[in-house]
């Protein structure tokens, strides 16, 4: 089967001053269909860059991305982000849900950007609040939920265009452990459902919940692990 | 009082701090204060103080009033009959506006000379600053004549010399004893003035007692009793025109009064023009102010805190409210002080600007109320834009604030609908402004485009005048017009010469038809008589529409002959059917001889004699042959590359060769005239449309502020949307859509005030609805254009946004 995703000798560099930093540095991996990767290590290992390219987001790089075997890094911006609309989800540990829209509203961002007609919008939003247990919630503001429901409403945002790939940037960070628990478990059935999940965690035991854990440090892919007892 | 100082203090230091913004709010107040402080001196010399005489309110304006003139000298009987009869009038005086040419001292000299009964001056309460006044024994037939010199001719012409009392002066070949000198703290027309004499002394030239139906230029000043009301005053006088018309129907018909404060007679064509420039001005202010109200509420997200944390440690309500004002107060005291400076010398241009005849221009200046004015805009203004930022301030939730923390917060919902307000309230204000003035340039437009009657271009024109005493004959009148003509004539590049009196408009006369029945008395028709020579017709472009022009058989041994305009045969004749037929001029013809018929011979387009929005009257013309008059004007056609300065020199020598007393004077191109009846409508046009041109940079700047802020605030939320898939184009499109929202907004207002507003200005307008609807599209058009081009910038800056970064902070 072809990878999701496959990274060859991707590097990325920041100019500061005329000296070059390196923030990745000859990162090589691939990622299976239906996989649970965790990406682990410490604060400025280039974790949350790593994410970013894999997400589209950031195109300056050099290397070779192949996304479903389609070669990233020969893709124009508008193409990438076709793709990226596409395929791709977000879950952001600040939530990032927007202040003056409602949950609803929230919801439907990304189907408005893939021109989902309207009928069919309500009736997904309608779906998926029901599949996450929030439709007494959709016409609250975020800043009327507790971290946990937001950070509800930020998964299903990004689940609610049945994206192939869920790319969640310490998604429990700002969660006390038992909703971040809660935010694993969906994210578990989410996976055994079908999407692929990148997640960026210092946490072991939501790393636990993954088949797979890369670890960095300063930029380079440092070790690889599985986490045999939950491939089973 | 403490407690003030330390906020003004503490407010100074705040403004210290954010020098730039400072500097922008102070220059954006600075331009509208000063604006409106140039209009306001203007609206205060002319309209607001009183004219410069002691208790000038209880001076009046008095005129005749008839059906056909509304506005008519008043004969010199009935004169006499209301200053006899009336009981509220402490003094009443006539006057009479007339030129005089000085001899025999160096070049002849045209001056402007007012005849004015005696206690003329009194009644003002001027007195001479040398010499005498002008006593009942020098009014009246047979004394000896004297004459009294306005300061500004006495200093230009003999130096302040004193010893001018008592010396002669040929006027008119006449020769007058000065009498005084009166001081140039007089109103406009008065203060230019250059001689007064006495009226009464021409009581049998000006009709006397026995002519009641006679109005020869005479009008009439009066101070009223202390305790007189106008309306009383005018009520009284009324009452006296009326019996006066049931004693002498024939001459009086249902003549009255005009009763006027003098002020309003003196002022009252303006007022309307400086009204709408005073309101124009005054929204350009409040589009500064809500200019400044959005900077400060901008400011306040910053400032957010800080007021929290005040309100934390137990600050209340209105002293919040007292610190931000007190903030924005000293702003606009700032921008009022630098205003104050801007407007002198806007108002030194505008009165180097306005065009003659606009009365009391020269008496702009600024003093204390002008001050006073300023001074009290600055603290409105203050106030005005002020009150938003801190109501909002005072209404900062301490807890959320707080938790908040160090968020630049997406919060204050309502700091963002007050500020979309303000701008949207800029849109719409800007867009009457815009309107306003597109309605003001659309009337210029078709005024400079309407067809006067006369085609100027390549005329030049002089007046003259024959003096009495030496031209005392028809013969010699018409002799001395025909040599001169000829003369003209014959000067290099020279295409024709006329003569023609008066050079525009003409003098009233009632008319009657041959044939028709007498319209009872005091309604007879009338219609602007003037006096041409062969030539001077077809010299000034009027159109021949049937019939003929006069030529040099219509003398003073032909047939008498007119020709008469477009609408007097309208008026009076059937179609076709007009060309010989007769008419007789000059009142109701005398009772048993026969009439002076007068044969008309032809039809000429309607002259627009007074500008083009202006209303005219009906016309009628006669050879200057068969009716001599003393004065008029020489129009001469010239090719268009003739030297103007050649061709004046050559008009001079050949009058001084005719007879070396007669000065040619007033020369001036016909176009010039012409143009002189536009020229307040230009300035007009000049000034709102600068006015509109500001709110406009105002507002785009406005609109610019508001979706820059916008941007910047929500460029998180951006971020996340382009996180989840927002293309460039639905990231612009977002931009645009909230840049529109206001536009419709402010528009929709806008072009809702304008409609209720331009109605005020109708009467300024020409040929142009005051809802026309092109220009209030137009208008909006421009508008929504100037908006969607404000929201340019931000909007690709909203594209530039990276959404790694605006993601990122946390
Ligand atoms: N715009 C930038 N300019 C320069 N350096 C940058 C920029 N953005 C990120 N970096 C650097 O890149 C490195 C990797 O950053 P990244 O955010 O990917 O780290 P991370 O592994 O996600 O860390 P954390 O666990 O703290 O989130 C850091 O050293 C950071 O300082
Ligand atoms: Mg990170």
């Amino acid at each position: 089967m072809e990878p999701l995703i496959q990274l060859r000798n991707m590097e990325k560099v920041y100019e500061a001053g005329g000296s070059k930093f390196y923030v990745l540095r000859r990162v090589s991996l691939e990622i299976q269909p239906g996989e649970f990767v965790t990406f682990m290590g410490p604060s400025g290992a280039g974790k949350s860059t790593l994410l970013s390219i894999i997400g589209m987001l950031d195109g300056s790089w050099t290397g070779e991305y192949y996304f479903n075997g389609e070669p990233v890094h020969r893709l124009n911006v508008k193409k990438r982000n076709e793709l990226h609309k596409a395929n791709i989800g977000f879950v952001f540990q600040s939530y990032h849900l927007i202040d003056n829209l409602t949950v609803f509203e929230n919801l439907e961002i990304p189907l408005s950007y893939k021109n989902v007609p309207h009928k069919e919008r309500v009736s997904l939003v309608c779906d998926i609040l029901d599949r996450f247990n929030i439709v007494g919630k959709k016409d609250l503001f975020p800043n009327q939920l507790s971290g946990g429901q937001q950070q509800l409403v930020g998964v299903a945002r990004a689940v609610i265009q049945s994206p192939k790939l869920i790319l969640a940037d310490e998604p429990t960070g700002n969660l006390h452990s038992a909703q971040g628990e809660e935010i694993m478990e969906l994210f578990r059935k989410l996976n055994e459902a079908g999407t692929s999940i990148i997640q960026v965690t210092h946490s072991e035991r939501n790393a636990a919940y993954s088949h797979r854990v890369i670890q960095l440090k300063d930029g380079w892919v440092v070790s690889e692990t599985s986490n045999a007892a939950r491939v089973g | 009082m403490a407690d003030l100082l330390r906020d003004m203090r503490y407010a100074l230091r705040v403004l210290l701090r954010s020098p730039g913004f400072t500097a922008v709010a102070v220059l954006t107040l600075a331009l509208g204060i000063g604006a409106n402080t140039a209009i306001f001196s203007v609206v205060n010399a002319v309209l607001l103080r009183p004219l410069p005489y002691p208790e000038s309110n209880r001076l009046v304006y008095l005129g005749e009033w008839s059906e056909q003139v509304p506005e008519m000298s008043i004969s010199m009987a009935n004169f006499n009959d209301w200053r006899a009869q009336n009981t509220v009038f402490e003094s009443m005086v006539g006057y009479q506006s007339d030129n005089v040419v000085l001899t025999g001292r160096g070049e002849p000299e045209r001056l402007r000379l007012r005849r004015i009964t005696a206690g003329f001056f009194p009644t003002l309460r001027v007195r001479p600053i040398l010499g005498r006044e002008l006593t009942p024994e020098d009014d009246k037939v047979g004394a000896a004549p004297v004459v009294l010199l306005g300061e500004g001719f006495w200093e230009r012409r003999f130096g302040r010399d004193p010893r001018i009392v008592g010396q002669q002066l040929v006027l008119d070949q006449q020769s007058f004893t000065v009498i005084g000198v009166l001081p140039s703290r007089l109103h406009g027309s008065l203060r230019q003035m250059d001689l007064f004499t006495s009226l009464w002394r021409l009581e049998d030239e000006l009709g006397g007692e026995s002519n009641r139906g006679s109005h020869p230029g005479i009008y009439a000043y009066a101070r009223m009793k202390p305790g007189v009301t106008v309306d009383h005053a005018r009520a009284e006088m009324k009452s006296i025109a009326r019996h006066l018309d049931e004693l002498y129907p024939q001459s009086n018909g249902d003549d009255s009064v005009v009763l006027q404060p003098l002020l309003d007679a003196i002022v009252e064509d303006v007022r309307p023009s400086l009204l709408v420039l005073m309101g124009a001005v005054g929204f350009v202010l409040l589009v500064a102010c809500a200019n400044i109200a959005n900077l400060l509420l901008a400011r306040g997200v910053e400032r957010h805190r800080e007021l929290a944390v005040r309100i934390a440690l137990g600050a209340g309500r209105w002293q919040l409210v007292r610190q931000v004002l007190t903030e924005s107060v000293l702003l606009s005291l700032a921008g009022g002080m630098l205003g104050l400076l801007l407007a002198v010398w806007i108002t030194a241009a505008l009165v180097r600007g306005t065009p003659m005849g606009v009365p009391r221009m020269d008496e702009v200046s600024a003093d204390r109320s002008v001050l006073f004015f300023t001074f009290c805009l600055s603290i409105v203004t203050g106030v005005v834009f002020g009150i938003f930022p801190a109501l909002e301030a005072s209404r900062a939730d301490v807890q959320e604030t707080l938790r908040e923390g160090g968020r630049t917060g997406t919060a204050g919902g309502g700091r963002r609908r007050l500020r979309d307000f303000l701008v949207a309230a800029e849109v719409a204000v800007s867009l009457v402004l815009l309107v306003g003035a597109g309605l003001m340039a659309k009337s210029l437009f078709r005024v400079l485009q309407a067809d006067g009657g006369i085609n100027p271009a390549n005329v030049l024109t002089a007046r003259l005048s024959l003096p009495d005493a030496k031209y005392n004959d028809d013969a010699k009148r018409r002799n001395f017009v025909s040599q001169l003509v000829l003369k003209a004539q014959s000067l290099p590049g020279v295409e024709a010469a006329g003569y023609k009196n008066p050079l525009l408009g003409g003098a009233q006369n009632a008319y009657v038809i041959e044939g028709r029945p007498l319209p009872p008395p005091g309604r007879l028709p009338s219609a602007d008589i003037s006096r041409v020579s062969p030539e001077a017709m077809p010299v000034m472009g009027m159109r021949l529409l049937s019939g003929r022009y006069f030529d040099d058989h219509d003398n003073e041994n032909t047939q008498h002959v007119c020709i008469i305009d477009e609408t007097f045969a309208k008026q009076n004749f059937a179609a076709g059917d007009v060309l010989g037929k007769r008419i007789y001029s000059g009142g109701p013809p005398p009772a048993g001889q026969e009439p002076d018929w007068l044969t008309i011979v032809g039809i000429v387009a309607h002259v627009k004699n007074y500008g083009v929005d202006q209303p005219s009257r009906v016309e009628m013309y006669v050879p200057e042959a068969q009716r001599p008059a003393g004065g008029g004007s020489i129009v001469v056609r010239s090719a268009a590359a003739t030297d103007p300065a050649a061709l004046t020199t050559g008009l001079r020598e050949a009058i001084r060769s005719l007879d070396p007393d007669i000065p040619l004077y007033e020369f001036r191109p016909l176009e010039d005239i012409v143009n002189e009846n536009t020229a307040s409508r230009r300035l007009s046009v000049l000034l709102i449309g600068s006015f509109a041109v500001l709110a406009l940079l105002l507002a785009a700047v406005g609109v610019y502020g508001v979706m820059a802020y916008m941007v910047t605030q929500r460029g998180h939320e951006i971020g996340i949307r382009m996180a989840l898939g927002a293309s460039q184009r639905e990231i612009l499109e977002m931009v645009f859509r909230q840049g529109l929202r206001l536009a419709l907004t402010g528009i929709a207002a806008g072009l809702a005030g304008a409609m209720a507003l331009t109605r005020l200005m109708s009467n300024l307008l020409f040929h142009v609805g005051a809802l026309d609807v092109p220009t209030f599209a137009t208008g909006a058009l421009a508008l929504a254009a100037i908006v969607l081009l404000a929201c340019w910038l931000p909007a690709r800056r909203a594209t530039r946004v990276d959404p790694i970064v605006a993601l990122r902070y946390e």
